[in-house]
This record gives C-alpha cells, sequence and structure tokens, in this order.
C-alpha cells in the first residue's frame, strides 16, 4: 500500500475533527447575540482603547536584551557540564576557562553598552504620555 | 615561513581579531561616554585598527602565510575557517576600503549623534568579510555572511531621520532577508544530499553522489548561488543595489559597493571552486560555469545600459558597480576543469576587486563630498565644480577613467588583464561582451567628467569648507588608483599565485 | 636612455605647465616644449641604425626592463627606435612645439590647462611611436584619448561636446575591437612567445606553424580574423571610409592648435600601427586580401575628396581632405613594395606637415575673420598677404607640387604601388587613386580662388589686418620643412627604407 494514503486520511481526519466539532456546535447552539461576547477578553477588566496600538519600541530592546542572556546559557550550559571532567583529564585551565572568559566578556561589553546607551532606561514615548493627558483631562 | 614557526596557529587569523578587538573598544568608548562625539578619537581608532589589520594582513602575504611555498593552508577549528593567500589578499581589499572609509566618515559624520555605533557596525561587518573570506564551511560561511549583512542593514538606514536612508534600509533588509533564506535553503539541500558543510567534504561527496540526487543538489548549487547574486549585487538579486547606494550615507555606499562586492566574491570564488569542483559538476550537468558566463553577461550589460540613463550620479554609480560585478563574473565564468588557464582567470578578477576598491571607494567619496557641500545630486549640479574645487574633480576624474578602463590608471591594466585572460581561456565571447559594455561605459563616466571641467557653472553653489577628513582620503584613493598602473605587477602576480592555489 | 629620459622630461614639463599661472603658461609650455625638438633632432643626428624594430636588425637606443608576469608572459618597458619610428617622433615633437605657439592668439581661457595637456598629450604619443612593448605601446596609446577629449570637450566649437564625447567612444570602441584581435593572436601562439614584446610576436606570427588551434579557429582563421580585428581598429584611428565620421566634427569643433595635432600626429597613430601591426606582422593575410584593402584605400581618396568638394567650411575641407590623403598611405602599404611602403611612411611624415600648415593657416584666417566659410570671404589676399601666400602654398604642396614633401611622398607611393606584385590590378588602383589628386586640386583651387582672390567684401566692424608675427612663424617654419623634405627626401627616406625593407623581405616570400 502506498504510504501517502496513510498521510492523505491523517491529513482528512485532521481537517475534519475540527471543522465536525464548529459544524456540531452551530447546530446545537442557541443563538443568543450580545454584545459583550465579542468585546476584548481582558481576564475580567473592562477593556479600554483598541487592540490595534503600537507597542513601546522599549518592549523590543528588552526582549533583544533578553537574546543575549538566553544564548550565553545555551552555551554556558554544557560549558559548565563538561568543566570538571575536562580538568581531571588533563585539559589545561586556561584552555578550559579562557574561551568562555572572552565570550562573556564580550557579551558584557555588549550589556555594558546597551545599558549606557539607555536600552533599559524606561522612557514613554511622547505619543503614549500624550495619550495619558488627553484621558485625565 | 615566519609565522608557522615562531607563532601558533591561530595568530593566522590575527587580521579578523584585531577588526573585532577593535569593534570592541568602540563600544568601551562609546559605554565609557555615551554621549560623546569626539569624532577625532573615534575615527582614529578605527582607522589604526583597520590599518593594523590591513598592515598584518600585507605581512602574512608577503611573508608566504598559508601559500605553497610555507606548507600551504592553515586550518583552523576543524577545518570550519582556513587562512590562505586569497583570505588574505581580500582582507586587504576590505581594510583599505574600511580605512578609506573611516577617514571619509571623520567629516561626514561630524556633530552627528551615534557616532561610535557608525563605526563599529563598520568594523563589526569588515570583520564578516574577513571570516568569509577565510571561511572553509557552509557554515562559517553563513554566519560570516549574516555578520556582513546585519551591520550593513542598520548602516543603510543610519541617517534615520531621512526617508530615503530609512526606505533604502528597509528595502535592502527585506530583499536581504530574502536572500539569506534562499541562500541558507540552498545550503541544507546540499548537506542534505553531502552530509557535510565543509568544503572538501562537499566536494568529495559530490563526486560519489547518487545520480538520483543530482536534482536536489543543482538546486542547492543554484540557490547558493542566488546568495551571492545577492551579496555582489549580480542579476537577479541586484535590484537593491541603486536604492540602498543612492539613499544610504555616502560612506556607506563606498563600504557597500566596493568591500562588501568583493567579500560577496571572496567567498563565492572559494566555495565554486573548492566545493563544487567544476569537472564533478559537469558530470552532475550542474554547469554553474555556464550560468555564471550567462549571469556576468546579463549583470554586465545590464547595468552598464541603466547606468547610461541615470540623471543621478550616485545612481549611475550604483548601476556601474553592478556593471563591475558583471566584469568580476568573468573570473568565475571563464573556467574550465583542469584547465591551466583557471589561475589566471580568477586572480585577475581578483586583481580587478582589488582597483575597483580603491577608483570605486573614491568615486562614492568625492559623493560624500559633493554632499556634504550640499550641492545636488544630478549631473547638472556638477556642472562647473572643478573652477571651485579643481584637486578634488582632479580625482574624480582619475577614478572615473579608472572606472572605464583608461590609461594611465590601474583600472585599465585590471580590465584589459582581465579580458585578456577570459580571451587565453577560450572565452572570446565573454571578453567581446566586455569590450562592448566598457565602450559604453566611457559615455556615462565622461558625462561626470564633462560636467565638472566642460559645462559652465550657474554659480549657485559655495563651497564653504575644505573637509580635511574627506579630502584626505579621496586623495589616498587617486594615489592608489594611479600607483597601481606602474605598480600592477606584484598586485596581479599575487593574485594570480593564490588563486592558482585554490584550483591545486 | 634619451627615450625614457624625453618622455619623462615632457611629463614632468606637462605637470610644471599645469601650475604655471595662465598668463605666463603659453610662453612657459613653449620653452619646456623645445627640449623634446632638441632632443628628437639630436636622436636623428645620432641616428646610426638599419634595422626594423619588430623583425630584427639593430636598433636605436633601445631599452628593456622587466616590469611585471601575468598569466605566464613577461610585460617589460621596452623601448627603441628604427627608420620608421624615428622621423615620426621628429614630427611629434616639432609639431607640438609649433602649435603650442599656434595657439598663443587663440587660447585665452584656462591656458594653463590647455597647454599642460599638449605636452601630456606629446610625452603620450613619444611614447605610441617608440614602445615596443604591447601593454606598454597599449598604455600609451590609450592614453592619447584622455587628453585629446578634454582638449576638443573644453576649448573646442559650439558642437564640442558632442564632438568630444564622438572621439572618444569612437576610438575607445576601436581600442577594443584591436585589443581582442590582437590578444587572441598572441594566445593562439600559445609556447612560441613567452612575453607581450612586439617583435617576438612579429617574428613568432612570420614562421610558419606557429600559431595553434584557437578554439573554434583555425590558425589561417584566426590570422584572417585577428587581421579584420586590428584593421576595423587601426582603421578607425586613421580614418578609412566608412568609419571616417568622426574625424570631421572633431576638427570642425576642435580649436586649431588641436586640429593641427589631430591630423598631424594622431592620425599618423593609426597608419603607423597598421604598418606595424597587420602589414608586418600578417603580411600573408593583408597579400591574400590586397584587392579589398587596395579598395577600401580608393574608395577613401576618392570618396574623401569628393566630400572635401561639397564643404563650405574651409576646415571642413581640410578635415576631409586629410580622409583623402590617409587613403594614399594605404594604398602605399598594400604595395608591398619598397617605394610603396617607404612612400607611404614617407607621407606619414608630409601629411603630418602639410595638413599641419593648412589648419594653422586656416586658423590664423579665422582668428582675423572669425569665419569659416568660403562664402563669407572674398579678398583676403589683399589684407593678409602673408597669411595667404601661405596658405596658397599650402594648398599647392597638398595637390603634389614638386620640390615640396607632398610630391615626393605622392609620387613614391604611386611609383610603388604601380609596380606592385602582389596587388592585383596594381596599376589600375594606381590611375583611380591619381584621380583624387585632379580633385584635390579642384576644391583647392576653388576654395582660395574664393577667399584669397577677387574684391574683398567681408563686412566687419573691426579692421582685418595681417597676422601677428607669432602666429605667422609656425607657419613659416612648417612651410620650410616641407620644402626642404620636398627636396631632399633622403633626409628620412633613407632610414625609412632601411627600416621597410625586412617587412618586404619576408613578405614577399611568405
Amino acid at each position: 500500500m502506498n504510504p501517502w494514503i496513510a498521510i492523505g486520511a491523517l491529513a482528512v481526519v485532521g481537517v475534519g475533527i475540527p471543522l465536525g466539532m464548529m459544524a456540531a456546535s452551530a447546530i446545537l447552539r442557541p443563538s443568543v447575540p450580545e454584545q459583550g461576547k465579542s468585546a476584548i477578553y481582558e481576564s475580567g477588566e473592562i477593556p479600554t482603547g483598541t487592540a490595534r496600538i503600537q507597542f513601546n519600541i522599549q518592549y523590543y530592546m528588552v526582549a533583544l536584551l533578553f537574546v543575549v542572556f538566553d544564548i550565553e546559557t545555551v552555551l554556558i550550559f554544557p560549558w559548565t557540564v563538561i568543566y570538571r571532567s575536562a580538568l581531571e583529564q588533563g585539559v589545561s585551565l586556561g584552555a578550559v576557562l579562557a574561551p568562555m572568559l572572552v565570550f562573556i566578556g564580550i557579551l558584557v561589553v555588549g550589556l555594558v553598552w546597551a545599558w549606557r546607551n539607555g536600552a533599559v532606561k524606561w522612557v514613554k514615548s511622547p505619543r503614549a504620555s500624550r495619550r495619558k493627558t488627553e484621558r485625565q483631562s | 615561513m615566519l609565522l608557522q614557526t615562531q607563532l601558533p596557529q591561530w595568530t593566522a587569523l590575527g587580521p579578523a581579531l584585531i577588526l573585532a578587538i577593535t569593534a570592541l573598544v568602540l563600544f568601551v568608548i562609546d559605554s565609557v561616554d555615551p554621549d560623546s562625539t569626539d569624532s577625532a578619537l573615534l575615527a582614529g581608532v578605527s582607522v589604526v585598527g583597520t590599518l593594523a589589520a590591513l598592515g598584518v594582513a600585507a605581512w602574512f602575504l608577503a611573508a608566504g602565510t598559508g601559500q605553497v611555498g610555507t606548507g600551504g593552508e592553515i586550518t583552523l577549528f576543524r577545518d570550519a575557517l582556513v587562512v590562505d593567500g586569497m583570505s588574505l589578499f581580500f582582507t586587504a581589499i576590505f581594510t583599505s576600503v574600511a580605512a578609506m572609509v573611516f577617514v571619509a566618515s571623520y567629516d561626514y559624520l561630524k556633530d552627528r549623534p551615534d557616532q561610535a555605533e557608525f563605526y563599529s557596525l563598520v568594523l563589526l561587518a569588515t570583520t564578516g568579510m574577513a571570516l568569509l573570506a577565510s571561511s572553509n564551511s557552509l557554515a562559517t560561511a553563513f554566519i560570516s555572511l549574516e555578520l556582513t549583512s546585519l551591520p550593513s542593514y542598520a548602516l543603510v538606514a543610519y541617517l534615520k531621520r531621512n526617508r530615503g536612508s530609512v526606505e533604502a534600509g528597509l528595502k535592502y533588509f527585506l530583499i536581504g532577508a530574502l536572500s539569506s533564506s534562499v541562500f541558507v535553503f540552498g545550503i541544507s539541500l546540499v548537506y542534505a544530499v553531502t552530509g557535510s558543510l565543509l568544503f572538501s567534504d562537499v566536494a568529495s561527496a559530490l563526486g560519489d553522489l547518487d545520480q538520483s540526487f543530482r536534482g536536489v543538489a543543482g538546486i542547492g548549487v543554484l540557490m547558493i548561488a542566488g546568495g551571492f547574486a545577492f551579496k555582489t549585487a549580480s542579476v537577479p538579486f541586484h535590484f537593491w543595489a541603486p536604492e540602498a547606494y543612492e539613499g544610504a550615507p555616502a560612506p556607506v555606499s563606498a563600504f557597500l559597493s566596493s568591500a562588501s562586492k568583493a567579500a560577496g566574491f571572496a567567498v563565492a570564488f572559494r566555495v565554486f571552486v573548492e566545493a563544487f569542483p567544476i569537472a564533478t559538476a559537469v558530470d552532475l550537468g550542474i554547469d554553474w560555469v555556464l550560468a555564471f558566463g550567462i549571469l556576468a553577461v546579463v549583470t554586465m550589460t545590464l547595468g552598464n545600459f541603466a547606468a547610461a540613463t541615470q540623471e543621478n550620479v550616485k545612481r549611475m554609480l550604483a548601476y556601474s558597480s553592478i556593471g563591475h560585478a558583471g566584469y568580476v563574473l568573468i573570473g568565475l565564468a571563464a573556467l574550465s576543469a583542469g584547465a591551466a588557464t583557471n589561475g589566471d582567470v580568477l586572480g585577475a578578477s581578483m586583481a580587478h576587486l582589488l582597483v575597483y576598491g580603491f577608483m570605486n571607494t573614491g568615486a562614492f567619496l568625492f559623493v560624500a563630498l559633493v554632499e556634504h557641500w550640499g550641492v545636488g545630486r544630478t549631473f547638472e549640479d556638477y556642472n562647473g565644480l572643478a573652477e571651485r574645487a579643481p584637486m578634488a574633480c582632479a580625482a574624480m576624474t582619475v577614478f572615473m577613467f579608472s572606472l572605464a578602463g583608461l590609461p594611465p590608471f590601474g583600472g585599465f591594466f585590471s580590465k584589459y588583464f582581465l579580458f585578456a585572460s577570459a580571451i587565453g581561456a577560450g572565452f572570446w565571447w565573454l571578453a567581446a561582451f566586455g569590450a562592448l559594455n566598457s565602450a559604453l561605459s566611457l559615455f556615462y563616466y565622461s558625462r561626470v567628467v564633462k560636467a565638472m571641467w566642460i559645462e559652465e557653472s550657474d554659480g549657485s553653489f559655495e563651497l564653504t569648507s575644505r573637509p580635511i577628513g574627506l579630502y584626505a582620503a579621496i586623495m589616498v584613493a587617486a594615489v592608489g588608483t594611479l600607483v597601481l598602473l606602474p605598480g600592477f605587477g606584484p598586485v596581479i602576480e599575487t593574485a594570480q599565485t593564490v588563486a592558482a592555489a585554490l584550483f591545486g | 636612455m634619451i627615450i625614457e629620459a624625453l618622455i619623462a622630461y615632457t611629463f614632468v614639463a606637462a605637470l610644471a605647465t599645469f601650475l604655471a599661472p595662465d598668463e605666463r603658461a603659453g610662453q612657459v609650455a613653449f620653452l619646456l616644449s623645445l627640449v623634446p625638438v632638441v632632443g628628437s633632432l639630436y636622436m636623428w643626428g645620432q641616428y646610426d641604425a638599419t634595422g626594423n624594430a619588430l623583425l630584427g636588425g639593430d636598433l636605436a637606443f633601445e631599452t628593456t626592463i622587466e616590469w611585471l608576469r601575468v598569466a605566464g608572459y613577461t610585460l617589460s618597458w621596452h623601448v627603441g627606435v628604427d627608420g620608421i619610428s624615428m622621423p615620426l617622433i621628429v614630427l611629434t615633437t616639432v609639431l607640438t612645439t609649433l602649435s603650442i605657439v599656434s595657439a598663443w592668439t587663440p587660447i585665452t581661457d584656462r591656458a594653463s590647462q590647455f597647454y599642460g595637456l599638449m605636452l601630456f598629450m606629446e610625452a603620450n604619443l613619444l611614447g605610441v611611436f617608440t614602445a615596443l612593448d604591447f601593454f606598454l605601446w597599449f598604455v600609451f596609446w590609450e592614453a592619447v584619448l584622455v587628453p585629446m577629449y578634454f582638449l576638443i570637450g573644453v576649448w573646442g566649437g559650439p558642437r564640442r561636446k558632442y564632438a568630444a564625447i564622438k572621439f572618444f567612444v569612437y576610438t575607445n570602441v576601436a581600442s577594443l575591437v584591436m585589443f581582442i584581435g590582437f590578444i587572441a593572436l598572441v594566445f593562439g601562439l600559445g609556447d612560441s612567445v613567452s612575453s607581450l614584446s612586439l617583435p617576438e610576436i612579429a617574428q613568432a606570427l612570420r614562421q610558419e606553424g606557429t600559431l595553434g588551434q584557437f578554439g573554434a579557429l583555425t590558425p589561417e582563421a584566426l590570422r584572417a580574423v585577428a587581421f579584420a580585428a586590428m584593421f576595423f581598429g587601426f582603421g578607425v584611428k586613421v580614418p578609412i571610409v566608412p568609419v571616417h565620421t568622426w574625424l570631421p566634427d572633431a576638427h570642425v569643433e576642435a580649436p586649431t592648435p588641436v586640429s593641427v595635432m589631430l591630423a598631424g600626429v594622431l592620425l599618423k597613430m593609426g597608419t603607423y600601427a597598421l604598418l606595424r601591426f597587420n602589414f608586418t606582422m600578417l603580411p600573408d593575410v593583408a597579400q591574400t586580401y590586397a584587392v579589398p584593402i587596395a579598395a577600401i584605400a580608393v574608395i577613401s581618396v576618392i570618396y574623401g575628396a569628393f566630400l572635401a568638394m561639397a564643404q563650405q567650411d574651409l576646415k571642413r575641407i581640410v578635415a576631409y581632405s586629410s580622409v583623402s590623403s590617409m587613403g594614399y598611405v594605404i594604398l602605399g602599404l598594400i604595395a608591398y613594395t619598397e617605394y610603396g611602403v617607404g612612400g607611404a611612411t614617407f607621407q606619414m611624415v608630409a601629411h603630418g606637415l602639410i595638413s599641419g600648415l593648412l589648419f594653422m593657416t586656416v586658423g590664423v584666417i579665422y582668428n582675423a575673420t572669425h569665419t569659416r566659410m568660403v562664402g563669407d570671404m572674398s579678398g583676403l589676399a589683399d589684407r593678409m598677404p602673408i597669411t595667404s601666400g601661405i596658405l596658397v602654398a599650402g594648398a599647392f604642396g597638398y595637390m603634389g607640387l614638386p620640390l615640396m614633401a607632398g610630391f615626393a611622398a605622392e609620387f613614391f607611393i604611386f611609383v610603388g604601388s604601380f609596380e606592385s606584385a602582389v596587388l592585383p590590378f596594381a596599376p589600375v588602383f594606381t590611375a583611380a587613386a591619381m584621380f583624387g589628386i585632379v580633385i584635390v586640386a579642384g576644391y583647392f583651387l576653388f576654395a582660395m580662388q574664393r577667399t584669397l582672390f577677387g574684391p574683398f567684401r567681408l563686412e566687419t566692424d573691426y579692421e582685418i589686418t595681417s597676422a601677428p608675427v607669432h602666429d605667422t612663424l609656425p607657419l613659416a617654419v612648417l612651410l620650410l620643412c616641407i620644402i626642404a623634405l620636398g627636396v631632399a627626401p633622403e633626409l628620412f627616406f633613407g632610414m625609412i627604407t632601411d627600416a621597410v625593407t625586412p617587412i618586404l623581405n619576408a613578405g614577399g616570400g611568405f
């Protein structure tokens, strides 16, 4: 039997189940249109403003800095795992330590630079503060 | 000889390391004083760093590091990087261009915020280029390519309050992202059929490839070629070049059109010659030599014809840069399996890239100077400029005639040696197309010269200042272009030796 | 070392003139340009060689310094002089000096740049006529275009920009075509040559069996294709009909001193290169296609003459008559006889002097009358007797009056082509070309009669008087040279014959 048939069957089932469930519920449920149902879900809070707003660019700055630490972890973790056994097997301390120190050093330079240039200083965008004053008045 | 016995192996990467360290030093300087606009310090550190890298590269080249005479190429990090004559030759090109760009930026960026970022981004891109020329595996090639490209996107959009600059940056970024993905997909296909990323392993795996996989391999090779076409601004990924060069600050255009293009060629030469050897590829039906031949002809013709219709000098230079990419592609297009002329052809291309690095950088820096003065951008705006600034205009004349391939300038030799080596390899039709285009190019290059020297000025501009950095950089480029005619011997001999080593 | 010294000196002199103040630039350039004249005359005096630069025999003032190696070929600084180039060198230096003097009146704007470019061009022209290495020669050959472009473009007439770019692109295309043809030939020679030295290539090409298969081309086909490419490339420079159209534009728009250089020396670059490359290196092809080449020559003669006849502008008349005169040179070259090729070389010098004289005279007249139209002028002889006299003398020289250089040159050419063994129907071609002289005589006599004689009727609001001394002196010097060469052609013809003989020897027996 052609193995593609199994894949095709899976695809049919995969698409069919959600469609079937939506169809079934559409047939069974009562239709009571109400404004609250189409409102944005904000965990019980009353939604304010529209959903289409510009996020403050600062979020992206923080996200980018997070990537720095993320990558750092990915490389440091395996390094710490092999660190002791590498020393025990006679690799010199410098050969084990130096690359990681250089690596972290480069990241530190980058972080310090970003910090000093205001990447983590929480500045409100002029647009956001303008909107705030508008709302208060 | 010197290096291999006296210095540890990793020092062969010296030029790239120096560039990276200089970039970090700039970050440190900027961290200490983020609001500084001390151009002299920043430009000075960058120039010193690049010149040091250039000096080390030149010293290695002269000492024969990584060349046949001293025990052949030096491979590092389990063959992921390789240092040989070719990588050092290209590093010398990148660092010379970067040094000129830094000297010119001293004036161009004066009184702007965020200068340190500019210098460190250019340095990081240069580092990427140096690594690109040294990469010996598709993985390092891709990563270095990204290290070169990402700072370039930011640099194009450096004038962030200028709509043209930002638009150019966005266009460059979008096409760059597209071609990067094409490139990386090509790499994955090649990996899929060969099971390796190292060039030499790819080559041997292709050698005994099952014929049924050759379609996949062919598409992979084609996509990788597409990635290089983007970096070198060749057809079919050339659209970004005029937009990006026109919108970007002129020193960045100079850097991109000279160094970045050379970097693309550096890695393209190595990948295609080493990873996809001609004989193997042709056996598989992947005739990339013919493909590059067609690309070369289309690229040079399109670039030159488009350049001839421009009204804006910077845009004209952008298209001319596409045209020159076409000439350089002859280096990949006039190869044949096992031919003794391969090294000559490729070497002539490399020598042309070196000369091009000087003359094209100089031309864009002249545009930077004119922008600095606030004179307009079209040919008409240049009218009568020579009366006010004869020295700079004489230098621009040197660049234009050298780009057109007229003596007594360096571009004459590099272009004619390229054509001659193509004829010598039996590809006279490539040389014939090159010659036709070269004659056409004389028409639009001489328009600039005509505007500066022959047309009357309408007297509407005042040249208020004589920016010393821009002048110095332009003069260095002009002297380099001139000296490369009598001093072309070492260049072409080195280039052809190191290129021949690639085929060995 | 005298050649290097002269070329280097001239480059330095050009640089010095660029830096001179505009008011004094003319005199400075004149004084500086005297050194190459003296130098070339000294070379002429010391000249003792009897060989041909390409085919062997001894050369004068030869030096070879290795420059660089590329793709297995050595490029060198290789210069030397033989009986063909010696007269052209003297012609170059003398004409440059005289045209610098003739520029004193018309050139007032940006003078230091003008004279600097003239000297820069002279240096490159000296290089063209002495270089014996292909790339070195090609550097000088192409470098001549750059000053010429500016000289026409900046100081020319109303349509100067068009004329300059047309000249530039035309001649550049020609050079590229020639380059491809020649390089294909060199690579076709394979291992028989190890350098781009012209003598080595020429001697290899004249041996049987050195030329290999080049791509799809058999050796015979390669010879023919390369010959055609080079003939086209040099033919544009000469110029031959039908690729002559840049010439009238360039001439009409160029200022007088530049026209003098253009007609006097630059056109000779084309015929010199034809002789050195096509007719010396590939005599077999030339002789195979002798009839079409001779036909082109005769067509250039007749067509150029008829075009000249149709012109109203004095300068255009002289310009088109150059096309005609260059046709004689080609005819002499294809004859492959001592008198033919020797006469052609002699004609290069003679035409250089005579056309220089005519252009200068027209320039002097224009300086005074501000018109060049034959129809506007009448009875000038009355007001400008000396200039008119020289114009008459020059025109007669052009027509080939005995005891003037033009007569000797044309006489040699006709004798040579008449007795040619390689050219079928040689007498027919010769007779057809001689007919050109009749037309030349016709149009010059007509133009002179209209401009110089008859009642004076040019309406001007200024007085037309005799030209200043520094305008007429170069004319007199040139006229003297023309008469000297006409009376004693052996001044040059002896050395020319020595240099030409090797070409014929091997050529006939190929």
